[in-house]
């Protein structure tokens, strides 16, 4: 018995069971406008980098799901299920309770890129909420770089999204995150000053 | 004929095109267009674009009153293409405009000419709440509309699509714009040569990409390969975030509209992510994926309704001007 819960952008998402255990399956699909070998190949990379990345942030503090099972080969990984809310849900619902939240956020941010790991896709639904504890999901993106714009373009994303899917709270929520990040990472107005320098690249942009 | 319908008279002259159009709400009476042409080989010159422009004006806004059979005194509001664009074509249609507004007396709108690409398509359309890609010279971007706004959530960071095609082009000896000669090309292409690939969070980049295409073909490759190659690339980039902001903002429609848009390619490639989404596609029609009066008429005539005007010493043109700076007054 499985049950497809979603249609990620890359990857489907079915609630399983394994060994007894309730379980999240990802399986990444081809893309059907990708060529074939380029998408075989890059849906073994992301599996292999979301299982090794996984895993290794949980060594600084980052909560994450447990993997328990990776096949790179179709491009599948099973892990733990994390029964909580996404915090894209929150915002909308309850924005007190996310002031929290965005901080915990920024800071989780704050500790993947000092030790150079960029998440890659750090959107409001890829940080899950369960007892009051912030997991972060999805590194099929992450990669490591010392790189000041890498972690300059993972923030601009983040900003972004915010800005653009929960427009009415934005100045406060991205405050948070900002002050979050800063008290972990000693290079925070740096790269700061960078998501600046990305966000005049964008078309027609005068600030 | 209906004494109650309202009806608007729009000019587009953001870059290459001058267009005179006359609508109403349901249907498009005239869209009348002249089209720069720079020589071969040879890019956009922005004087030399609106030299044409006001050597064409006169008869396409003629031309445009006579086949919509209106008398421009019935027009109830004149609407203008106030950005973003190249300034010299700009004012031209700004002239035009303010002349009409001022002599007969009409009120004045000025309409953001991306704002136009995405009602035009919505309006052949009729969707609910859509996902927009919107590629052209000027724009590539994702969107979604929230509270007023149509959101930005991925753009590319340096040129557009259709940037990227006309100075591909450009280096093959065609004038601008390209697209429909690179595509033409690209459809005899058979080998995929490696490209450099770069999607940055939500955002896309092609310099690279153009570089690395030109070097290719001085070097001796095969013109269709390479256009075919770049295509399937380029396309790809944009086909991933339109997929990623898809599944974020899990909405069940995607409009597809700008001048690129008529690229049957990039029209599968996006119909393919949609059917994977169990999503509605949508595609403007041909025929108004490029830049027309059109778009700036329906515009203008939603924004009349709203009471959306200027006035003329106000009516300046902008330049720069983001989709997501305009205030959207006829949607909830």
């Amino acid at each position: 018995m499985e049950r497809l819960i979603k249609i990620g952008a890359e990857a489907n998402i079915y609630l399983s069971l394994w060994h007894g255990l309730e379980v999240i399956r990802k399986v990444r699909r081809p893309k059907p406008y990708w060529r074939e070998e380029l998408d075989l190949k890059i849906r073994r990379i992301r599996t292999i980098r979301e299982t090794y990345y996984i895993n290794l942030v949980k060594k600084f503090g980052v909560l994450t799901p447990i993997i328990y099972f990776s096949d790179p080969f179709k491009g599948e990984i099973v892990m733990e299920y994390i029964n909580g809310e996404r915090i894209k849900d929150i915002v909308e619902n309850d924005i007190k309770r996310c002031y929290d939240l965005f901080y915990e956020l920024g800071r989780k941010l704050a500790t993947m890129h000092t030790h150079n790991i960029i998440h890659g896709d750090p959107t409001t639904s890829n940080f899950i909420v369960k007892e009051d504890k912030l997991y972060a999901i999805d590194f099929g993106l992450t990669f490591y770089s010392q790189r000041i714009e890498d972690k300059a373009v993972d923030i601009h994303l983040l900003k972004q999204v915010i800005k653009s899917a929960h427009p009415k709270y934005f100045e406060e929520i991205f405050g948070k995150v900002i002050v979050g990040y800063s008290s972990v990472y000693t290079l925070a107005s740096k790269i700061l000053e960078n998501v600046k320098e990305i966000e005049k690249r964008g078309r027609y942009a005068t600030f | 004929m209906n004494e109650n319908r309202l009806l608007c008279l729009g000019i587009e002259s953001t870059a290459h095109t001058f267009s005179v159009a006359v609508l109403t709400e349901n249907k498009i009476l005239s869209n009348e267009k002249e089209v720069y042409v720079p020589p071969p080989g040879e890019g956009i010159h922005p004087y030399e674009a609106a030299q044409h422009h006001l050597r064409k004006a006169k008869k396409v806004l003629q031309d445009a009153l006579v086949k919509s059979r209106v008398n421009i005194k019935d027009i109830n509001v004149i609407a203008f293409s106030a950005g973003p664009g190249l300034g010299p074509c700009l004012r031209v249609g700004a002239v035009v405009a303010r002349t009409l507004a001022n002599y007969y007396n009409k009120p004045l709108t000025a309409v953001n000419h991306a704002i136009g690409h995405i009602e035009l398509a919505n309006f052949f359309a009729k969707t609910n709440d859509p996902v927009v890609v919107l590629v052209s010279g000027g724009h590539t971007l994702v969107s979604t509309y929230l509270l007023k706004k149509w959101r930005i959530f991925g753009e590319t960071l340096d040129i557009t699509l259709g940037q990227l095609f006309d100075q591909l082009g450009r280096e093959l000896g065609f004038n601008s714009p390209a697209g429909k000669y690179i595509e033409e090309l690209a459809s005899k292409g058979k080998k995929y040569l490696q490209m450099p690939y770069s999607v940055k969070g939500n955002n896309v980049s092609f310099s690279g990409l153009l570089t690395y295409a030109k070097n290719l073909i001085k070097k001796g490759y095969s013109k269709e390969d390479v256009c075919y190659s770049v295509q399937e690339t380029a396309f790809a980039m944009l086909t991933e975030v339109t997929e990623r902001l898809l599944a974020f903002s899990e909405k069940k429609e995607v409009l597809l509209t700008g001048g690129v848009a008529a690229n049957l390619r990039l029209q599968e490639m996006i119909k393919s992510l949609c059917e994977v989404h169990n999503s509605k596609f949508h595609v403007i029609p041909r025929e108004f994926s490029g830049d027309c009066g059109a778009q700036i008429a329906l515009v203008g005539l939603l924004q009349y309704k709203t009471k959306n005007l200027v006035e003329i010493k106000d009516s300046v043109v902008r330049q720069s001007w983001r989709i997501d700076e305009v205030d959207v007054t006829w949607r909830d």
